[in-house]
């Protein structure tokens, strides 16, 4: 019993410190190619001159990442399907506001922004959780 | 006539004196024989008493503690300690032990913070990011 009652601090300890459990989020990318709905123009390709991408993450939890040139799939295709960029968290409550910037000069400037999209997704104790995020033209670029 | 007493009667005075004088050392010196010197069981009251040496026997018999003493000042040296084999498996244990304890504990930090990440979907072409990444 003594060694019970010894070892409860180190078992309510662990029990506070808790499990940490990673939850992904699949955020799956799309251009807007709706020129007249804000979307970059089909014509010449628009999005394929974007050089760079930059998704951050705000909110209950934060991170970043710098997509391209020429690698992690940009040049963006001429079809506007990016792909889907994961997240990987411990947070399971709150909220995750996903922001994807993309540049069309690999000077991530803001005079080169030429698209932005915003999703905020509902942390959840899910393993996997899954969410779409759309990029629209919000300026002409620097190029 | 002259003053002083008869050659005669200061002859007996002399001779008794001297009697005396030679006579009481000879008295004395038995006593002073059998006189207490630390070596003597003589219990005589009106020797000098011989503060330096008990005289109860018992005192100078050996104590245990003196035997303790003894017997280990009288022990065999072992072989050095680090060739006994009892010495090598405590050793082993402790060092055994220690490295148990150091995987065990970074093992259960890993999996308290979570474990090992997933691997990035290759059809995500890198695009993952966040903890563990």
């Amino acid at each position: 019993m003594r060694r019970l009652a010894r070892l409860l601090p180190l078992l309510a300890l662990v029990a506070a410190a808790g499990c940490s459990e990673y939850h992904y989020y699949d955020i799956s990318v799309n251009f807007n190619l709706t020129e007249s709905n804000g979307g970059f123009s089909v014509v010449g390709n628009e999005v394929g001159s974007l050089q760079v991408c930059i998704m951050t993450v705000s909110g209950a939890d934060s991170g970043s990442i710098r997509m391209g040139p020429f690698a992690q799939g940009l040049p963006v295709p001429s079809n506007g399907q990016f792909g889907i960029v994961e997240f990987s968290t411990f947070a399971d409550s709150g909220n995750l506001v996903f922001t994807m910037s993309c540049y069309d000069d690999t000077t991530t400037t803001p005079d080169c922004k030429t698209g932005e999209g915003t999703k905020t997704v509902a942390a959840s104790t899910a393993s996997t959780i899954t969410d779409s995020l759309t990029v629209n033209k919000v300026a002409a670029g620097c190029q | 006539m002259s003053p002083l007493a008869p050659f005669r009667k200061w002859t007996l005075s002399a001779g008794i004196v001297i009697a005396l004088v030679v006579t009481l050392p000879l008295v004395g010196l038995p006593r002073v024989a059998h006189a207490d010197l630390g070596d003597s069981k003589s219990t005589t009251a009106d020797q000098v008493e011989d503060n330096d040496k008990p005289k109860d026997p018992s005192l100078l018999d050996k104590k245990p503690a003196d035997a303790a003493v003894a017997q280990q000042q009288q022990a065999p040296i072992g072989p050095p300690f680090y060739e006994k084999w009892q010495f090598w498996a405590i050793a082993g244990a402790v060092v055994v032990g220690a490295v148990a304890l150091i995987w065990g504990g970074s093992a259960l930090y890993h999996t308290i913070h979570g474990g090992d990440v997933r691997p990035c979907n290759p059809d995500f072409q890198m695009r993952c990011f966040g903890e563990g990444q």
